[in-house]
């Protein structure tokens, strides 16, 4: 007999019923509520990974993602639209804050198209309405994974450009626009490519 | 005959370049899943992190150490709407202009309650923007904001020569019966700005 063995282990098979409980009550008692706490473990973490697996990779129908990228690309584009009269009073060469100022108050690298362009308001106003098209595309659901990190990315420009305007609904949208760039956004409903 | 014995079922008819390609694409496949995962538990680690309202010495490590990334790739924010201390006063800003003629020109900033409904869409951004400029935290703002104001203002013969940033508040007062109402208006002048002719170019 292995020392890991015990003397129920090798017993012959247990007939069912009373006799057996009897018989071997102590040793199978302990046995079978160690086996099932072990199997409960088991059990608990093979469902949360099935959890996980079953929200995040499990095959979902894209319309309810294709419909939120829809409204989103949407309220891009009215934050544009009601942003146009001041895209230059706010984010132009001299504007309310100044870039370097911006910098200043707020150190460290960050994703900002304004630090690459060219100090011209012609560039600043070619950005917007780059910025302004992709959203429409991206609501449209045309050309949605591309349209979806450029809008990303000017989003992010414009709020890094200038944080003393933006609140708590422009982080929403920055915050949702990165995680659209990597959602299947460009299936299904509505959507024209 | 007994090379066959070892393959297992359905593969015999397979080449051995599909097969080497199913098992590159099943690896191809774990290692993606991998990716994918590491990518969300890292993120949602990480915003918890950073969005958890308790300060404790692990919350503030986690935070210095993903705030590099999180300031690059613009997934910080905060909810501190009204808490601790929500506001107890009226306040708005307005500028007045001098001008090198003795004259003077006062500057109002938009007030979204002297607005209407579409105005007040069009014009939100100066709410949030006048709320950081009357905070002593961001006096870096103050130079930037009047050389616009002297510049928005620069159309008169005379050039402009000073701009002052005023502060009118009002504190919201309870009353004896539990209701609040506005103590009388008060003013100063938090900033004064010489503006230069580089100023207004």
């Amino acid at each position: 007999m292995r020392l890991s063995q015990t003397k129920s282990d090798s017993s012959q098979p247990l007939p069912e019923g009373r006799g057996s409980e009897s018989s071997f009550g102590l040793t199978r008692g302990y046995r079978a509520a160690t086996a099932r706490a072990w199997s409960g473990d088991g059990v608990r973490l093979r469902s949360l990974i099935e959890a996980w697996n079953g929200f995040f990779f499990a095959p979902q129908a894209p319309t309810p993602i294709a419909l939120f990228r829809a409204i989103y690309g949407g309220l891009v584009v009215v934050t544009l639209l009601l942003l146009r009269p001041d895209w230059l009073t706010w984010y132009g060469t001299h504007a309310w804050v100044g870039l370097r100022t911006m910098q200043q108050m707020e150190p460290g690298t960050r994703l900002n198209l304004f630090v690459l362009l060219p100090r011209s308001d012609a560039w600043i106003e070619a950005l917007f309405w780059v910025f302004l098209c992709s959203a429409i595309s991206l609501s449209a659901g045309f050309l949605t994974r591309l349209n979806s990190v450029i809008v990303f990315l000017c989003l992010t420009s414009i709020q890094q450009r200038n944080l003393y305007i933006t609140h708590g609904g422009d982080t929403f949208l920055r915050l949702a626009g990165f995680f659209l760039i990597f959602a299947p956004a460009g299936a299904d409903f509505p959507s024209i490519a | 005959m007994q090379q066959d014995r070892r393959l297992p079922a359905g593969s015999m008819s397979r080449p051995p370049a599909n097969r080497l390609r199913s098992v590159a694409r099943a690896g191809g496949r774990a290692l993606q899943h991998l990716v994918i995962n590491a990518f969300l538990l890292f993120h949602l680690l990480a915003i918890t992190c950073w969005a958890i309202p308790f300060a404790n010495p692990l919350t503030a490590l986690s935070r210095s150490a993903v705030r590099p990334y999180f300031l690059w790739a613009g997934l910080f924010q905060s909810w501190d709407m009204f808490s601790p201390l929500p506001k107890s006063s009226n306040i708005y800003v307005e500028a007045i202009v001098l001008y090198e003629d003795g004259n003077t020109r006062n500057w109002a900033f938009p007030r979204m309650e002297l607005l209407n409904l579409k105005d007040r869409y069009f014009k939100e951004r100066y709410r949030k923007f006048v709320e950081n400029l009357n905070d002593d935290a961001h006096a870096e703002l103050w130079p930037d904001a009047a050389r616009f104001i002297a510049r928005v203002n620069n159309n008169r013969p005379a050039r402009v020569k000073v701009v002052f940033l005023v502060r009118h508040w009002s504190a919201i007062v309870l009353r004896g019966d539990g209701s609040y109402d506005g103590a009388p208006w008060d003013a100063h002048i938090f900033y004064a700005h010489t503006i230069s002719a580089r100023d207004l170019e």
